[in-house]
C-alpha cells in the first residue's frame, strides 16, 4: 500500500506541472480519501481588492484532491483516471493563507468513481470555503476492459 | 417582516404541514420521518406508476430528484427554523446505482451553509436493506431563501 | 414491453410519443413528445400534481427535472443505433425562473456522443423559448455498469 501511495505523490507533487506552479503538495493519503495542502503565495491572489484566492486555485485543488482520493481504490501502476464532471460550490471567500483539500471517495464504480471534496484553510476545518463534487472515468489496465461497439 | 422561530416539536409539525399542503409531494407519496439537528429525513414507498421503463429497471430518476429536492428545501427551512419560501437555483445529482422498483426510497438532507441570501444543501437518496443503508444518489444543491415570503402551512 | 420493438415502430411511424408507452413515471406525471421543425419537444402538460408549492403556484422542481431527464432520454433513444437503455451518472440543473401553471416544454441537445458516455444539454421553457425556466447538464453512460 504504502508504495501505491508513494506513486500517487511522486505524481501529483512532481510529475504535474500545473500542481508544482499552484504549489500543491499531497499530505495525507488513505484508502478512499486524500488531502493535499496549497501554501499562500501571491501568485494565487484572484482579488486584489477584497483581498481573496482565486476561485481557480479552489477549483484546481479540488479537482487535484478528489483525483487522488480516487487513486487510492484503482489498481497502479496501470489504471488511469480522467476529470469528467466536477461541481464546486464556493461558501466564502478564501483568505490569503493556507489551504488544504480533502476528499473522500463516495462510490467506486468498474467505469466510474465519485467523490466529495471539501476544502479549507489550515488550523480551520470546520469552517469549509468551498465544497465539490467530482466524477472522475476510470480506466483500466486489466483484460477486462469494456468493449468497444 | 421577521418570522418567529418555530419550536422544535411544532416545527416539526409545519414541516409535515408543509409537505402534505403540496400538491406533488403528496402526488408522489413522500413523508417527513424524521428533523432535528440539521438533519431530516423524508421516505417514498415506491409503486409501479413510479417507474421508469415498463422492460427493465427501477424508479424514474426524475422520482430520485423530487425526493431530493424536497428533503433538501425542507433541510434549508429546518435550518432557517422558520417557514420561509425557498426556490431552488440548482441541484446536481450523482447517480450512484439504478434505482431500486420496490420497497421504500429514503432520502436525508443536510444544510450545511446558510447565508444571507442563498442556502447550500446536501442531500442523500437510500434504501435500507436488513439495517443498512445503501446509498442511489447523492446531491449538491443551492436555494435562494426568499425572506419576504411566508409560507403558511 | 421490448424498448427496442417499440422504439423501431415509433421510428418507422416517426412517432416519439409512442415511445412513451415505455416510460410509465414519465406518463403518469404527463409528459408528451412531438416534433417541432425537425426537432424532438417534450412536453409536460400543467396539472395540480405537479405543483410543488401551492402558494406560490410553483412547479416542483423534481417535476422540472423529471422534464429534462425524459427529454434527454428520448433525444439520445432516438439518435442512437444500438438501443441500450442509457444509465444516467450525474445530471445537473439550473432553475433559472419559477414554473407557472402551465405547459412546459423542453428539447435537449446531444453534445457528444461517445462510445460509453453521452453528453446532453436540455433546457425547457413555457411561453417563451427564448426565456428558459431551466438548464440541465446530464452525462448518461450508454453502456450499463456492471454490478
Amino acid at each position: 500500500m504504502e508504495a501505491k501511495y508513494q506513486l500517487i505523490r511522486t505524481f501529483f507533487d512532481e510529475d504535474i506541472p500545473f500542481n508544482k506552479l499552484v504549489g500543491m503538495k499531497v499530505t495525507v493519503l488513505g484508502e478512499g480519501h486524500a488531502a493535499i495542502r496549497v501554501p499562500f503565495k501571491p501568485e494565487l491572489i484572484g482579488d486584489q481588492r477584497r483581498p481573496a484566492l482565486h476561485g481557480g486555485v479552489l477549483s484546481a485543488l479540488i479537482d487535484a484532491a478528489g483525483g487522488a482520493a480516487a487513486f487510492t481504490r484503482v489498481n497502479l501502476p496501470g489504471d488511469t483516471l480522467s476529470t469528467l464532471d466536477m461541481r464546486v460550490d464556493y461558501l466564502r471567500p478564501a483568505k490569503l493563507q493556507t489551504v488544504i483539500a480533502e476528499g473522500h471517495v463516495s462510490r467506486m464504480g468498474n467505469r466510474v468513481a465519485s467523490v466529495d471534496i471539501h476544502c479549507y484553510h489550515e488550523g480551520e476545518p470546520e469552517r469549509h470555503l468551498a465544497t465539490g463534487k467530482a466524477v472522475y472515468n476510470v480506466r483500466r489496465s486489466s483484460t477486462d476492459k469494456p468493449t468497444l461497439q | 417582516m421577521s418570522s418567529p422561530a418555530v419550536p422544535p416539536p411544532d416545527q416539526l409539525l409545519a414541516l409535515d404541514r408543509l409537505l402534505r399542503l403540496s400538491p406533488h409531494n403528496s402526488f408522489l407519496g413522500i413523508k417527513l420521518e424524521s428533523a432535528k439537528d440539521n438533519r431530516l429525513s423524508v421516505s417514498l414507498p415506491l409503486r409501479d406508476e413510479l417507474l421508469a421503463s415498463t422492460s427493465e429497471g427501477g424508479v424514474h430518476s426524475g422520482v430520485v430528484s423530487s425526493l431530493l429536492d424536497t428533503s433538501c428545501s425542507l433541510a434549508v427551512m429546518l435550518k432557517l427554523g422558520k417557514l420561509i419560501r425557498v426556490a431552488t437555483l440548482d441541484m446536481r445529482i450523482d447517480y450512484l446505482r439504478s434505482a431500486p422498483a420496490e420497497g421504500t426510497l429514503f432520502s436525508r438532507a443536510t444544510c450545511y451553509r446558510l447565508g444571507d441570501q442563498i442556502a447550500f444543501v446536501r442531500g442523500v437518496a437510500y434504501t435500507v436493506k436488513d439495517g443498512k443503508e445503501d446509498k442511489v444518489a447523492e446531491a449538491a444543491s443551492s436555494f435562494l431563501v426568499i425572506h419576504q415570503q411566508r409560507v403558511s402551512a | 414491453m421490448n424498448l427496442a420493438n417499440v422504439l423501431e415502430q415509433a421510428k418507422v411511424a416517426s412517432d416519439p410519443q409512442s415511445l412513451l408507452q415505455c416510460f410509465p413515471y414519465a406518463q403518469a406525471l404527463g409528459i408528451s413528445a412531438s416534433w417541432d421543425n425537425e426537432k424532438l419537444v417534450a412536453h409536460l402538460a400543467f396539472d395540480q400534481h405537479i405543483i410543488g408549492d401551492l402558494g406560490a403556484a410553483a412547479l416542483q422542481g423534481g417535476a422540472i427535472s423529471t422534464l429534462l431527464e425524459s427529454t434527454a432520454v428520448l433525444s439520445l433513444l432516438w439518435s442512437v443505433e444500438k438501443i441500450q437503455m442509457p444509465q444516467f451518472m450525474n445530471h445537473s440543473v439550473e432553475y433559472l425562473a419559477s414554473g407557472r401553471p402551465k405547459p412546459t416544454h423542453a428539447q435537449a441537445e446531444i453534445v457528444r456522443h461517445g462510445h460509453q458516455i453521452a453528453n446532453v444539454r436540455t433546457i425547457a421553457w413555457q411561453g417563451d423559448r427564448s426565456a428558459p425556466i431551466a438548464a440541465a447538464h446530464t452525462h448518461v453512460l450508454l453502456v450499463p455498469e456492471s454490478k
